[in-house]
């Protein structure tokens, strides 16, 4: 086996898991699903030529996805047309509750950052040292991420 | 704090399932990436060997008309500075934290910090910022620092960090932070002045944690402060 090929199915053994959670963030921050998958083909492709500063018996999750959240960030500020989306509501349907749509109207106007906080922790389920990972700040500093933007959806909320 | 959860979390899964899964996703981004790969390889080779055809020019050049002079800056690592994680290295959070006094922070952790020295601590956070202790211990700590307005944070911590590259716009430097020469300076994006930006070296002297690499390992990271801003606290750390 050439060596090409070991790095093929190292990069696939190690990344590949990964890819969904990445085009699920991605498709989070950009909120376009052809975008998404651009960003996280992008993503892995600068994953691949970093491949050897993934320090050995390091998590590659939270490292691949810091790489698509940095890879999304940039994204977005060269789009001189981005604007805010909100989410999709369904004006027929009468049976949904008001406080739902308040928590996704509050989601929508959140940073972006503490938007990320709450979809790795809430949705992705991340520990707090891979959100901190991800986001660049210490597994410390992850929760503080997470409680402050917690508290812009429900003041006065306490934490766990 | 639950219902709160099941919330956040139903209004992703809504968001999410409006764009139903990518078919074969796997399989199609590994071979685009390896297809694309391969080629890019031949041409770094070409454009390695053409660098040092080039330097190996400038070298002869510079030394036969006698003007060649060393340049005083220093040269950066070849490749990113990694300290090894120990498995030990993963204190727990204390739950429900509360902003406290800059000084009762720095009270607090030097009371509760015994296993490392130097314990450093920064000297020029104002002391109307708000400071959020998140881990403690007698080997590791995490302290955030917070500007009474929320625009900017300090977050210092002996911890082993793994931060991932920055993105397109971003940098990587090599300060020779206190002897350090493994030490990272890193700039998410540079196009924004005050874009998060951190800094991870290891602190002569001892530690009572295992660690690969010998020292203290610090982390220190900012959020809407400046370059400038962010090496004046760096640079006035005091044991």
């Amino acid at each position: 086996m050439s060596r090409t090929e070991m790095g093929d199915l190292n990069f696939d053994a190690l990344i590949g898991p990964h890819l969904d959670a990445g085009y699920r963030t991605a498709l989070a921050i950009l909120q376009n699903p052809d975008e998404a998958h651009d960003a996280v083909q992008e993503s892995a492709l600068k994953a691949w030529r970093k491949l050897h500063q993934l320090r050995e018996g390091s998590p590659a999750r939270p490292w691949f996805l810091a790489i698509v959240a940095n890879h999304c960030r940039s994204e977005r500020r060269t789009r001189w047309w981005s604007v805010i989306r909100m989410p999709e509501m369904d004006r027929v349907d009468h049976e949904v509750q008001t406080e739902t749509i308040d928590i996704d109207r509050a989601l929508a106007t959140l940073p972006r950052d503490d938007r990320l906080a709450l979809f790795l922790y809430f949705y992705l389920d991340l520990p707090m040292e891979e959100v901190g990972a991800v986001l660049g700040v210490s597994p410390g500093g992850a929760k503080t991420r997470v409680y402050r933007a917690a508290k812009k959806l429900r003041p006065g909320l306490e934490m766990d | 704090m639950e219902k709160l959860r099941s919330e956040i979390r139903a209004a992703f899964e809504k968001e999410q399932a409006a764009h139903p899964p990518i078919t074969a996703l796997r399989r199609n981004v590994v071979e685009a990436v390896t297809a694309r790969q391969r080629p890019a390889r031949n041409f770094e080779w070409v454009a390695i060997a053409a660098a040092l055809v080039l330097g190996a020019l400038v070298v002869v050049g510079l030394v036969s008309t006698r003007l060649a002079h060393r340049a005083s800056l220093p040269v950066p690592a070849a490749t990113q500075p990694s300290p090894v994680a120990s498995p030990s290295a993963a204190p727990s959070v204390p739950a429900s934290p509360l902003p406290i006094t800059v000084a009762a922070a720095d009270s607090l952790i030097r009371t509760t910090v015994k296993g490392a020295n130097p314990l450093l601590l920064p000297s020029a956070i104002p002391a109307n910022w708000s400071a959020l202790i998140t881990n403690l211990s007698p080997s590791f700590f995490t302290v955030t620092y917070t500007s009474p307005d929320g625009t900017k944070s300090v977050n210092l911590a002996i911890t082993v960090p793994n931060p991932p590259p920055p993105g397109s716009n971003g940098s990587q430097s090599y300060p020779n932070f206190h002897g350090d020469r493994r030490s990272l300076y890193q700039v998410n994006d540079t196009t924004q002045a005050t874009s998060l930006r951190l800094l991870m070296w290891n602190e002569p002297g001892t530690w009572s944690e295992p660690n690969a690499l010998p020292g203290v390992p610090y982390y220190m990271t900012a959020e809407g402060m400046t370059d400038a801003e962010f090496w004046s606290m760096a640079n006035l750390l005091h044991a």
